[in-house]
């Protein structure tokens, strides 16, 4: 198609005022001044959608403006996530998810954004995986079942979400003790609900699942080990590493469940100022006594890791994670 | 089994607070509505009255919930009965029957045997969940995954029922259904079919996909039918006629228990629930009946097999959630994200010391039950005129709703994408005489199929005595096995004992084969 050189360089100047101009006259005011999307790339009742409806009041006083929480599921979390990705990078788009998805659907090749490719704010809100047996299994200790897997190679049962956080403890807890992985016969379910039914009905041998979301069938099942530096109240059993300093060795293992916020890594390169006053908002929501008290009775984390120590576990989990997951998307 | 002191307790939680019989109206209305509308269902209307729920108490607010729940439950047959769209999966049972009945000009009754049976199943669950509730848990737990794939099979196995006579027809499209149902990522995080596309990770949208695959034949039918009135517009669209059908249930109560029990039992199970209960109860109801020729054109039974079964499912589900903390599906995840925000997780230890709020549960349900009855009643008085509506305004309106309606389901374009994408398809199958259900049985189980499947692999490690040693397995075999072999086997056996009979000339057993041939 032909163009009119002189048309074209006016449409392009027009363009670049209509990209400039905005821009220009925000700066005069402080941000943020208009109202602040939440992105939650689950559905309704989960728990990055409590945490981020939990947050939103109180974002939106410090704020100043009005915090709308979204839900945009689909994709298994990717859709949401690009959804930030292709927003402006102008922190009105945030966004609340497990950084762990992000890990495994770059690993998988199966989303084009990487870890790089988000600034996190605060993970606010993680859990911890148990190792546990049904009640009517005969281990007592971890040291029980190690000693069981090892005699009946291939013979105990485990139950897990192919590429979640658990599985990949178990990983390293078995490459540790040098028990090869498939000596530990591996069913893999597709939902959360239907593991744990899995396990409090007595289906397989041991798990390892979430501490919070096994709330509910902690009657059924006795736990080993807690990917803890200790034992909570609920579930009082030692850490594994505890465990694996009489072998004189420990695990490496990755947190679980870091619910976070995140922004995308453009906007904290391109706009520092705001960047700052948005971290602080959250720091100041999670030092303040009313909130805590509140989010709390709401069963929800209120952590303060800050932007470093949060993408550091990030970057860490990361380089644990990432190559495991990697081998078992080769391997299947 | 049952504490008395609990039990008066409940009565007393209830009794003494108006805030609790506060929103059961507005919440079966508001799931009455939103199961009718294709697209919108039970969990949007759950979703969107969630963050009230924390100005709520706890009792009321789960009230509130398992109104709406229990609203919704009815409410998607509504459209599988007047336009043959399926307010959710949980529907596809009902428009097998529900639709054609509307087609012969029984909309209405359709409409009141729907009511009865739905009102029936929630009743039936809700009891069960009041002597049992302890019990339905410990059942779920007992289910591996041996166990849930001979249930999705059973399901599965509907896919030749519907076939009726053209069955490689049938059989094909069921195939091709199955495949369909195994796009996107499976357990084992492989990912099957996507092209690339991450919409299709989560595999095929089935809502979206269902709808046209029910709506689109039909509408294209009724649009041909240029000058001819509406199949409705003959129809007694009275109260008189909903009465008379919600009347009808009670004239077949095996179907009814039956339908009720496969829905509590099934419901309560995580991840299987009511999408597959009520295609369950259909199976065997058709199966077992005298005359299968019947179904599919407009059969009563059939409505009541499916929509006793799906009701019944709301009852196993909050069994599973109450005394496990699991949720079984979608809905049910909500209800745990409103126990959440009271901080209660449920479990053996929260149904043990608080007995008493659980039978306030199941006393409001039982309320909520006959509440239906009132509400839905005024409800389908007013649905029912659809069919008053010309076809002219009607086709155009269907097309537009179910778009609209995959967009609001999905959030997004790859709702109507994937209409769009099932719209050729479903006219091809139409046209050239293979069964649409029969396609969509396949769609939706498919998937479930082969995860529990895979899963019956690893868990056996391909030994055999895995199997031996379950005796549930055996036993659901056994049944499977029977409940198609049954009739052939039957026939050979009364084929031979008549033979000998005419030898022996002896007589009197052949009343009660007949009998219980006619009963199951």
């Amino acid at each position: 198609m032909k163009t009119n050189p002189i048309r074209r360089k006016i449409l392009a100047g027009i363009a670049a005022m209509a990209i400039v101009l905005p821009g220009a006259m925000q700066a005069q005011e402080t941000y943020p001044t208009k109202p602040i999307t939440l992105i939650v790339p689950t559905g309704p009742g989960g728990s990055l959608d409590r945490l981020s409806r939990a947050m939103a009041p109180f974002l939106s006083e410090e704020l100043g403006q009005p915090v709308t929480v979204e839900n945009r599921p689909g994709g298994t979390s990717i859709l949401g996530t690009q959804m930030l990705l292709n927003a402006p990078a102008d922190g009105y788009t945030l966004l609340t998810t497990i950084p762990n998805y992000i890990i495994v659907q770059s690993a998988l090749g199966q989303a084009p954004y990487s870890v790089d490719d988000f600034a996190y704010i605060n993970a606010q809100w993680t859990d911890f995986g148990v190792v546990m047996v049904p009640s009517d299994r005969p281990y007592e200790t971890l040291e029980d079942l190690v000693n069981d897997i090892r005699a009946r190679p291939g013979k105990v049962t485990t139950a897990g979400l192919a590429t979640s956080d658990n599985r990949v403890n178990l990983f390293l807890l078995l490459k540790q003790l040098g028990i090869p992985e498939e000596d530990v016969r591996f069913v893999a379910y597709q939902g959360g609900g239907e593991l744990r039914a899995a396990i409090a009905g007595g289906q397989v041998d041991f798990a390892i699942s979430g501490a919070e979301g096994s709330a509910g069938i902690r009657e059924f099942v006795r736990p080993l080990a807690v990917f803890r530096d200790k034992g909570t109240e609920n579930w009082d059993a030692p850490s594994v590493n505890e465990y694996l300093a009489q072998h004189d060795t420990d695990v490496p293992y990755i947190v679980g469940s870091i619910r976070s916020f995140m922004t995308s890594a453009e906007f904290k390169i391109q706009h520092p100022d705001r960047w700052e006053i948005l971290a602080s908002a959250f720091q100041r929501i999670l030092e303040n006594e009313d909130a805590i008290a509140q989010l709390s009775a709401a069963g929800i984390g209120v952590e303060w890791r800050g932007p470093e120590m949060t993408d550091a576990l990030i970057k860490e989990t990361a380089d644990l994670m990432a190559p495991i997951v990697e081998a078992w998307g080769t391997g299947n | 089994m049952i504490d008395f002191d609990a039990v008066s307790g409940g009565l007393t939680l209830l009794g003494s607070s108006g805030e609790a019989w506060l929103y059961v109206i507005p919440g079966l209305l508001l799931g009455l509505i939103a199961g009718a509308i294709p697209g919108l269902s039970v969990v949007v209307a759950l979703a969107l009255v969630l963050p009230l729920l924390q100005y709520m108490g706890f009792l009321p607010g789960v009230i509130f919930l398992t109104s709406i729940f229990t609203g919704g439950g009815f409410g998607c047959a509504i459209p599988a009965i007047l336009i043959n769209v399926p307010g959710s999966s949980t529907a596809v049972g009902t428009t097998f029957d529900g639709y054609p009945m509307t087609r012969n000009g029984e909309a209405s009754r359709a409409l009141g045997i729907a009511l009865s049976s739905s009102v029936v199943g929630t009743l039936i669950s809700y009891i069960l969940l009041f002597f049992f509730i302890q019990t339905m848990a410990v059942m779920v737990l007992k289910l591996g995954p041996s166990e849930m794939f001979l249930i999705a099979l059973w399901g599965l196995s509907l896919i030749a029922i519907l076939s009726g006579k053209n069955i490689m027809k049938g059989l094909l499209v069921g195939v091709i259904g199955v495949l369909l149902g195994t796009v996107g990522m499976n357990a084992m995080g492989t990912m099957r079919g996507t092209m690339g596309s991450m919409h299709l990770l989560a595999g095929i949208s089935t809502v979206p996909a269902m709808m046209a695959l029910f709506a689109t034949p039909e509408m294209l039918v009724l649009a041909g039918r240029r000058r001819k009135k509406t199949a409705a517009a003959e129809q007694p669209i009275g109260l008189g006629a909903i009465v008379r059908g919600m009347a009808e249930p009670f004239k077949y109560p095996v179907i009814l228990v039956r339908g009720a029990l496969i829905g509590a039992v099934i419901g309560a199970v995580p991840g299987v629930g009511a999408s597959i209960a009520n295609l369950i109860s259909y199976a065997e109801t058709r199966r077992r009946a005298g005359s299968p020729d019947s179904f599919g054109k407009g059969d009563p039974r059939g409505v009541i097999a499916s929509e006793s079964a799906n009701s019944s499912s709301e009852g196993g589900g909050m069994a599973t959630l109450l005394t496990l903390g699991i949720p079984g599906g979608a809905a049910t995840a909500i209800l745990l994200a409103a126990f959440s925000i009271h901080n209660i997780t449920g479990g053996p230890r929260f149904v043990s010391d608080n007995m008493d709020i659980v039978y306030a549960l199941v006393f409001s349900n039982i309320a909520q039950a006959f509440a239906l009855l009132i509400v839905g009643l005024l409800v389908i008085r007013v649905a029912s005129l659809i069919v008053l509506v010309k076809i002219r305004f009607v086709v155009p309106s269907v097309f537009a709703l179910t778009v609209i309606g995959s967009f609001a389901y999905s959030g997004n374009m790859s709702g109507p994408v994937t209409m769009l994408v099932f719209v050729p398809l479903a006219w091809a199958l139409r046209r050239y005489g293979y069964p649409v259900p029969a396609a969509v049985v396949g769609l939706l189980l498919g998937g479930m199929v082969e995860g529990q499947l895979v899963r019956t692999m690893q868990i056996s490690g391909g030994e055999i005595s895995y199997f031996t040693d379950r005796p549930i397995t055996a036993i659901l075999l056994l049944g499977l096995i029977l409940s198609f072999a049954g009739a052939p086997l039957k026939r050979q056996i009364e084929k031979r004992f008549r033979r000998n009979r005419s030898k022996s000339a002896t007589g009197g057993c052949s009343n009660i084969i007949h009998d219980e041939h006619k009963e199951s």
